[in-house]
């Protein structure tokens, strides 16, 4: 059955974004429908189901896209496996309506935690999932039990008949031996249960009753026996009783009592049931009927259990049953959480499970001290001594076991351990220690004990290490000196003491950027690479620029040279994106304009030794990820201070050629920017620190099975941990919502974007303004204002998108338009995609209702997004539909399209944070007006308005012209566009021609 | 199987004296001394004590002996008809057929309710069992479970001494005379059978009556049942879950192709138990007191052997296409240049 409207099934809003096609917002109601499938025996699925999911993520498979059924029968076939590893399964035997009875394997649900997960994943359950109509009637729960029944039946029987279990019941009698009969249906293909049919009824009586026990709960529901474990008192020193540590004479009294159910601190002794005479007890206002039967019977019941018990029961009152510590520990270890499992209230001494008291192996390392304050040294000597900083510092190591707090040497554990019992006293406290941590701890001492090892090994060996691999679990690092704030690294933030804004910088910096210059020059001392990854808005450029501008005013106090020589620093390469390459020449202008800056882009840029030379003699190179592939030859063989990576994301695929390209590159520093939060991709992660600090997380494939896998498709939650420590020092990611930033961000923050052009773009506008100008020469009077003004609309829709201009895309194309067509809609794709990521929502404007058209299914089906679109032929009341239905804001239609004259004047759309102006109007009275749709009262978080800029076409140079409030910008914007007209031609080509400066796309 | 065509003649041979033997036939078990073999089922009870109530007595003592000596060839119970083929003394074996009247889908519907209502019937149906007292659910329909008069049955035999016309359905029962059945030993032998599987199966009868028990309690699942408190005792109870409300596929429309937030909180590790043999140390010793085979010593080691493939399995699970993992600690460190 599928969501069906006007004769034909609906489709997933994931096939609707595919294929550019708005999403429709009535699913319609279900209706049959005849669909071809696969089927897989139960035995193959798991499999089967985890290849797909893999599948779709290896690079290449891009055009497949999986629904989430998928995800969710991969879940439950998991399910039942991890309850086939944990043992939580039993033989059931079944009667069928024709007398035959059949035998097999089910997983058992009915405990705590597996009731959990079964009901998460019934309200998980797609309705895609329960849509086929069979048997099971559309019944999330039939289905998810029926699947894990099956899956778990097929795997148990192959598992046994690999290894023959079948022999052990082949040659007997199964009409002798009712067990013979039911084993016979249960260890091989079979699932027939033979004999006679009174003989198979008996059998599935049996085991229906043998298996009722695991929902025994009790004789009373609101009441429960608590058995409660406490450790034996300290030994008197005065008595002169022996060392702590011997323990064989303990005794640990097991004391009996019932507890309230509803009110676990409500609790009755023993003594006070035998006590207290009558046939019921009031305790607290609740009542306990018949409590010495209720008591005796529950120990009766546990007894069966927990066979020490029955000594108990020879006493007619019993109160409490000694054991000794070996005892004891089996209570702890074996017994205490069987009994739990029934339904017993048992309480163990708060020492025992606590990670404060297990045994474990902890690495101490030791390192020099350094200053944290103090200058971040230059790149040549200056007293930094590379070898001895950075994850490839070598350190002295040591290991030591400890026993929860306490640390021993090797002979002092191999004392303890010669005591040879599981529970020992140390310092005043029990620690547990198993026989087997004891092996393990011995031999792991005699085959590490101290030396050296590279800071990088050490991190990955104190956060990342696998109990399987050292055989006893590490708990973690010590460290002295530089190391330690290392370590610390969130601590260490805080505390770092910030640098002052170096003096060239125009500009002031906020609280939160002087901080984040201060950690990034930190480090670089230290000689570690780190990634900058904040909120977008919160200005990562900036801090970067900052941080050049600073290293190059100490390294001139250093040398004692004056402050407007050149830094005797070695340049900082900067590999950005196309779409950003105008934005950065833009800020390092506008913060740092005494920087030597160097763009290595476009068909003249300097190539051989004239760009060595002069790359040599600038304190800034900017060139492109493209170019960095392409030229890799030429840029490799300069020598670079430090290498930038802009929108760090754009390596996530470790094998494309730019990413290696971009590793190839020599230098002693590197930073990464990036605002995509990477702790979601795991794959990006690895890859940006593999750059960062190369071999240190391992393997790209070693990575992805132990930890990307694990931790994202198993939610495995001790292995995301792991991984945190290992890169939580090296990434600075601040929020938006950080309160430490949110009171430093202004309400409103506008930027600049200068767009490129690509080569369609350029050679369309160039023709298309010399066509304008020889028309325009040769015609006067109302046919010259109308050229003018019909050759300025082809201007603007050529620097939007070509399909604006050439109208060769509809909206029944079929496949969306192409956004690498314009760079624009490049830059537009980028930063909506970060702020998607984010959790953001937007509003763009646009003038031309076409080119709404065109971003809405491009945006649609690059972003995977509904995109909500607002113009001039909406009628009123879808449009007050569409505006409740992104301020609502549940992350289904982040982004909106306005096309309006009037920009939307009234509506309130404040669920917006971000607005981009994709098109402008010149007057920013207007302008703002559109903006307040988002910034108005309401809004409570910073807005960002990002205005797109053609680099070196009219937009920019309008744009100049109403900045600076030139004489024509007055005329601009009072009088809409009519002031073209009445420029000459002179005037015209000047204001038109496009500019050396212009950023045209080579790729 | 011989064509069931009553003008079929053919010159017999002298007729025997007993009936011709049958290989492989089914044969109704004859019971010890004293004991009626209905006993403990009172399905199949209530099934005798109709049709023998209703009988030509000699014809009930032949069709017993028949039943006995495994006379029938074939048996089906099949939703309105049962049709068997007995071989009398005859070269040719005789089919008979005994109509049942259905019930409609309305009518079902209209009983089913009525037994999901009553919280036990649903628990003892769940666990293939059927209570006497599921016939008073009939009632309130206007509807029968077994029949109580002989008009309702009708039954045909190719040896043409066999007859019973059934009223046309809307014309009242022939009042006052008491009523019998012409039914011959063979339709009455095949009759005695049926009742030999009732007492293994008394939801046959729902069968005849036009629901199988596999469609019985597929429907009661259907049914919205709050709080039966069973849907069977191993995996069917989930607190909360099975017996809880169960929303129909118009309420997953909305959100018809997402799965929901829980699906990301999920942990699917697969893992070795902390504790071995969890549920087998709760369970303790074998339900089979009278047999010595060692039962738990055997599940102990499926448990093990079953839980250590899946883990070792699984490994192999999380990603198909690589190679083995290289151990990431063995990775020598390089400068950061």
């Amino acid at each position: 059955m599928l969501p069906s409207r006007d004769g034909r099934p609906s489709g997933s809003p994931t096939l609707a974004h595919l294929r550019g096609v708005p999403d429709s917002a009535e699913p319609g109601t279900p209706s049959p429908w005849v669909v071809d499938g696969l089927s897989t025996p139960a035995i193959t699925a798991p499999e089967l189901l985890e290849h797909l999911l893999d599948l779709v993520s290896t690079p290449g498979h891009e055009h497949l896209a999986l629904g989430d059924s998928v995800a969710f029968f991969a879940a439950v076939s998991r399910v039942a496996l991890s309850m086939l590893a944990e043992q939580r399964f039993v033989p059931v035997v079944r009667q069928g309506s024709d007398g035959n009875a059949t035998a097999g394997w089910q997983p058992w649900l009915s405990d705590e935690k597996a009731a959990e997960r079964v009901a998460m994943l019934v309200a998980a359950m797609p309705g895609s999932a329960r849509a086929a109509s069979d048997s099971l009637g559309h019944d999330a729960w039939a289905i998810v039990e029926d699947v894990l029944c099956r899956v778990t039946d097929a795997w148990a029987r192959r598992a046994l008949i690999g290894e023959s279990f079948f022999d052990a019941v082949a040659d007997k009698d199964p009409s002798r031996d009712q067990p013979v009969a039911m084993l016979r249906g249960l260890l091989g293909e079979s699932e027939a249960v033979e004999g006679t049919p009174a003989a198979r009824q008996e059998t599935a009586r049996r085991i229906r009753q043998w298996l009722s026990v695991l929902e025994d709960r009790g004789a009373s529901s609101a009441w429960r026996l608590l058995l409660r474990l406490s450790e034996p008192p300290m030994p008197d020193p005065a008595s002169g009783a022996r060392s702590a540590a011997n323990a064989d004479d303990a005794m640990w009294p097991l004391s009996f009592h019932l507890q309230s159910v509803e009110v676990p601190t409500l609790i009755v002794d023993a003594a006070d049931v035998w006590g207290l005479p009558g046939d019921s007890l009031t305790v607290s206002g609740r009542r306990i009927d018949q409590p010495q039967e209720l008591l005796l019977g529950e120990l009766g019941r546990a007894s069966r259990m927990y066979k020490r018990l029955e000594k108990a029961l020879d006493d007619s009152e019993p109160v409490d049953l000694p054991l000794n510590t070996k005892q004891a520990y089996e209570f702890l270890r074996e017994v205490g959480p069987i009994l739990k499992e029934q339904g017993f209230a048992v309480q163990s001494p708060d020492w025992w499970d606590s990670p404060l008291s297990r045994l474990g192996a902890r690495l101490k390392i030791e390192s020099d001290e350094t200053e944290p304050g103090s200058a971040p040294g230059g790149a040549t000597g200056s007293g930094a001594r590379p070898s001895q900083l950075g994850l490839g510092a070598l350190v002295k190591y040591r290991w030591e076991i400890a026993l929860g707090e306490t640390t021993l040497t090797l002979e002092e554990f191999e004392q303890l351990a010669k005591k040879n019992s599981p529970l020992v006293r140390v310092n005043g406290r029990w620690v547990e220690i198993r026989p087997e941590d004891v092996q393990a701890a011995i031999r792991f001492m005699h085959e590490n004990t101290s030396g050296q090892m590279t800071v990088g090994e050490a991190l990955r060996v104190a956060y990342a290490s696998d109990v399987r691999d050292t055989g006893i679990p590490v708990l973690g690092l010590e460290a002295t000196g530089w190391v330690a704030s290392l370590m610390n690294a969130e601590a260490a933030y805080k505390t770092l003491t910030p640098v002052e804004a170096p003096a060239k910088f125009h500009g002031t910096l906020r609280p939160y950027q002087l901080r984040g210059l201060s950690w990034l020059a930190f480090l670089e001392r230290m000689g570690l690479s780190m990634c900058l990854a904040d909120d977008m808005g919160l200005g990562k450029t900036v801090q970067l620029l900052a941080l050049l501008s600073l290293e190059r005013e100490r390294a001139r106090a250093e040398a004692g040279l004056p402050p407007d020589a050149p830094a005797p620093i070695k340049p900082t390469l900067l590999v950005v994106p196309m779409s950003v390459v105008g934005n950065w020449i833009h800020e390092t202008q506008r913060f740092c304009p005494d920087l030597r800056v160097l763009v290595h882009h476009g068909a003249e840029r300097l190539l051989g030794e004239t760009f060595l030379a002069r790359a040599a003699d600038s304190d800034l190179v900017i060139t492109t990820y493209t170019l960095a592939h392409r030229d890799r030859e030429l840029i490799q063989q300069a020598e670079w201070g430090r290498i930038v990576l802009d929108e760090a994301q754009y390596i996530k695929n470790p094998v494309a050629k730019q990413s290696q390209a971009v590793r190839n590159i020599r230098s002693e520093k590197r930073v990464a920017l990036t605002g995509t939060p990477v702790e979601n991709r795991l794959s990006e992660l690895w890859s940006i620190m593999d750059f960062l600090n190369p071999g240190y997380l391992g393997s790209a494939g070693g990575f992805r099975t132990r930890f990307a896998v694990p931790v994202e498709r198993y939610k495995d939650r001790a292995r995301a941990e792991q991984l945190k420590g290992l890169v939580r020092p090296f990434i600075l990611r601040r929020l938006k919502s950080d309160p430490t930033v949110v009171a430093d961000l202004p309400a409103k923050v506008e930027t600049r974007e200068f767009a490129p052009l690509t080569p369609e773009q350029a050679e369309l506008y160039e023709t298309c303004v010399r066509r304008m100008l020889s028309e325009v020469e040769n015609s006067e009077g109302i046919q010259r204002r109308g050229m003018v003004l019909a050759g300025l609309i082809r201007l603007k829709q050529i620097c939007n998108h070509p399909s604006q201009l050439l109208k060769d895309w509809t909206s029944d194309s079929g496949k969306p338009p192409v956004p690498g067509r314009s760079g624009k809609c490049i830059r537009l794709l980028e930063i909506l995609e970060e702020m998607l990521a984010e959790g953001d929502q937007a509003l763009i404007f646009t003038q031309f209702r076409q080119m709404g058209g065109i971003l809405a299914a491009m945006i649609r089906h690059h972003l995977q997004r509904e995109v909500l679109f607002l113009h001039g032929g909406t009628p009123q009341a879808q449009r007050v539909q569409i505006v409740e239905q992104f301020q609502r804001a549940d992350g289904r239609s982040p982004i909106m399209i306005i096309s309006l004259k009037a920009g939307g004047v009234g509506l309130n759309l404040t669920a917006a944070t971000h607005v981009f102006h994709f098109d402008r109007w010149w007057n920013p009275a207007v302008e703002n007006q559109a903006t307040d749709r988002a910034y108005r009262i309401g809004q409570t978080r910073t807005v960002q308005v990002h205005k797109f800029v053609v680099k070196g076409t009219l937009e920019e140079r309008i744009d100049q012209m109403i900045e600076q409030k030139t004489e024509l910008a007055e005329k601009i914007i009072g009088s809409g566009e009519s002031w073209l007209t009445e420029l000459d031609t002179t005037q015209l080509r000047d204001l038109l021609t496009l500019r050396n400066d212009a950023i045209v796309d080579e790729a | 199987m011989s064509n069931f065509n009553p003008n079929f003649t053919r010159r017999e041979t002298p007729p025997r004296l007993h009936p011709r033997k049958v290989r492989g036939g089914i044969r109704l078990p004859t019971p010890e001394e004293g004991v009626s073999p209905w006993d403990g089922s009172w399905a199949a009870q209530r099934w005798v004590r109709f049709i023998e109530e209703h009988a030509d007595g000699q014809n009930l003592k032949e069709g017993l002996e028949y039943a006995r000596l495994g006379q029938t060839k074939t048996l089906a119970v099949d939703p309105g008809l049962i049709t068997a083929v007995v071989q009398g003394r005859a070269d040719r074996a005789y089919a008979c057929k005994i109509s049942v009247p259905t019930y409609t889908d309305e009518q079902w519907l209209v009983v089913l309710k009525a037994i999901s209502e009553g919280s036990a019937y649903s628990a003892k149906i769940f666990a293939n069992e059927l209570p006497a007292s599921i016939e008073e659910v009939f009632i309130p329909a206007g509807l029968k479970l077994f029949p109580t008069e002989p008009s309702e049955l009708s039954a045909q035999c190719t040896c043409r001494r066999s007859w019973q016309t059934t009223p046309a359905p809307g014309t009242p029962a022939a009042p006052a005379q008491p009523q019998t059945f012409r039914w011959c030993k063979h339709a009455l032998c095949a009759a005695y059978l049926v009742a030999d599987r009732l007492i293994n199966d008394p939801f046959l009868m729902f069968r005849l009556r036009g629901l199988p028990a596999s469609e019985l309690v597929d429907r009661l699942r259907h049914l919205r049942t709050a709080g039966t408190g069973g849907a069977g005792l191993y995996v069917g109870r989930v607190p909360g879950v099975s017996d809880g409300e169960r929303p129909d596929l118009l309420q997953s429309v909305p959100r018809f192709w997402e799965a929901g937030p829980e699906l990301a909180e999920l942990d699917t590790r697969i893992l070795p138990p902390p504790l071995i043999h969890p549920l087998l140390r709760r369970l303790g010793a074998s339900p089979f007191t009278n047999s010595t085979f060692p039962l738990v010593g055997l599940l102990a080691s499926c448990y093990d052997t079953i839980s250590q493939d899946v883990v070792r399995r699984s490994g192999s699970i999380a990603t198909p296409d690589e190679p083995a993992p290289a151990d990431t600690e063995a990775d020598d460190d390089d400068d950061a240049q």
